[in-house]
């Protein structure tokens, strides 16, 4: 089951503002697409590890969201891999390593050291949001972006969505061990059209459920005058600390390195295999 | 009061709602699907029965929270699951939703449930398909993000509007009609 929520704690990503947070998750995305040498990927992926075991999430509550998340991620890196055996994102890969064929995948050694790379870009970006979403407050979110200048209505929906986004994954859990009591074979079935149509019995009953509380929700909302005014305070607050400075700063260091290592090492690694 | 007066705004609580709940839905129920993916021009697409969801939401709130819906919710499920920034493929997943809103202006919610309705949601979930998923695929190739030439582009464009396409055609008028029938008779549902 996938659990995408905050787990309350007193680390030091706990106690950091959620715009420090933020800016976190910028710099790894920034840092990852930069990034395309193997040999540079390992940093911010071994710093996401880091990241995520300071933050004491309890295992038992998260190993079948990782599961998931590897199960994935490994599954779309190597496909990726097998298809990318002459061209990765447009650079061509001239006179290949082949080590096996089968069907229509070609595997190469090119190709397993881009799908490696693009496997430890993607689970280090993953992992880095966990740990914004694992240790903030949701409550928090919306006072954050108020304090980014964001217009409330606008910091309202991203709220309410960070709100919901559990609560829906858990239906559909919910929704689908009920379904599979009458029956319901959650295995695609042949056919694209056959394979759609099998998702109804999950997709429709939490959407409706989903779309019918919008209502209650909005009047209850009307009824402490949301909407009334252009602006509105809120009942939380978020502050920089002293900490939250030197973790700034020290990102701004991070991301000058960052674009010195780029300049150094501008693209794809692949092992010299000269000779072989 | 005017006809115009009579519309309600865009930033309604209603609305606003609507967008985080919609956001929430696509989000949540788009990082299952992200595992069924098929070989792009660029790499892989994912085969998401959920574009459904905003193409709803636009449908029946209109093209604004049609839009955030397909945006923003595209935006989380991509930071839950794959990681990472794509803003092309947000904004060519909130056109998925902007697309078919055009729907809450000539369509009376009491003719939801009728046989014409259904058609014309599926062939606006076509054409959103076609909409959103070429902006993203040429953006891609404008702004060379992952793709060199013009017909990686296209062959990212076939796959990913196809597969969006037929998951709308299909998934899009089922889920109004639940909609307009698990809405029936209530007050205030419009």
């Amino acid at each position: 089951m996938i659990r995408i929520k905050y787990f309350p704690g007193n680390s030091l990503l706990h106690r950091l503002d959620p715009r420090t947070k933020f800016l976190l998750v910028v710099l790894f995305i920034v840092v990852e697409v930069a990034f395309l040498d193997l040999r540079l990927l390992i940093f911010p992926f071994l710093a996401s590890i880091l990241l995520y075991l300071s933050i004491k999430v309890p295992w038992k509550e998260v190993r079948g969201t990782w599961k998931f998340i590897i199960t994935v991620m490994a599954v779309i890196s190597l496909v990726n891999a097998f298809f990318t055996f002459h061209s990765f994102l447009g650079m061509s890969i001239p006179n290949p390593h082949v080590i096996a064929r089968f069907w229509i995948f070609t595997v190469t050694v090119e190709g397993i050291v881009l799908a490696v790379g693009a496997l430890m870009r993607f689970l280090s970006l993953a992992i880095v949001s966990m740990c914004l979403v694992n240790t903030t407050d949701p409550g928090l979110y919306a006072p954050a972006l108020a304090k980014l200048k964001v217009p409330y209505k606008g910091a309202f929906v991203v709220d309410l969505a960070m709100r919901y986004v559990p609560v829906y994954t858990e239906e559909l859990d919910t929704t689908m061990n009920a379904q599979m009591a009458r029956g319901y074979n959650v295995k695609s079935k042949r056919g694209l059209f056959a394979s759609i149509l099998n998702t109804v019995p999950l997709i429709v009953p939490v959407a409706m459920n989903a779309m019918l509380s919008i209502y209650d929700v909005a009047d209850a909302m009307e009824l402490r005058a949301f909407g009334a005014e252009k602006t509105r305070t809120w009942y939380r607050t978020v502050s920089f600390k002293r900490i939250d400075y030197v973790i700034i700063a020290a990102l701004f260091t991070i991301l000058i390195v960052a674009i010195y290592l780029r300049t150094k090492f501008p693209t794809y690694w692949i092992p010299n295999l000269a000779g072989t | 009061m005017s006809k115009k007066g009579m519309r309600e705004s865009f930033f309604s609580a209603k609305q606003i709602v609507a967008m985080a709940v919609g956001t929430a839905l696509y989000a949540a129920l788009t990082i299952p699907f992200n595992i069924f993916t098929i070989p792009g021009a660029g790499g892989l697409i994912a085969v998401r029965p959920t574009v459904a969801i905003p193409m709803l939401f636009g449908f029946v709130f209109g093209p604004i929270t049609g839009f955030v819906t397909g945006l923003i919710g595209n935006i989380l499920s991509d930071f839950f699951s794959f990681g990472g920034f794509y803003w092309n493929w947000d904004i060519g997943n909130g056109l998925l939703g902007a697309v078919p809103g055009i729907a809450y202006f000539v369509i009376k919610r009491t003719d939801w449930t009728k046989a014409r309705t259904l058609v014309i949601a599926a062939v606006l979930a076509v054409i959103a398909s076609v909409v959103g998923i070429g902006f993203s695929a040429m953006t891609d190739y404008i702004f060379q993000i992952g793709l060199s030439t013009i017909e990686a582009a296209m062959a990212e464009f076939y796959s990913a509007a196809g597969t969006d396409a037929v998951n709308g055609l299909i998934l899009t008028p089922i889920l109004l009609y639940a909609y307009a029938k698990a809405t029936a008779g209530r007050a205030r549902r419009v």
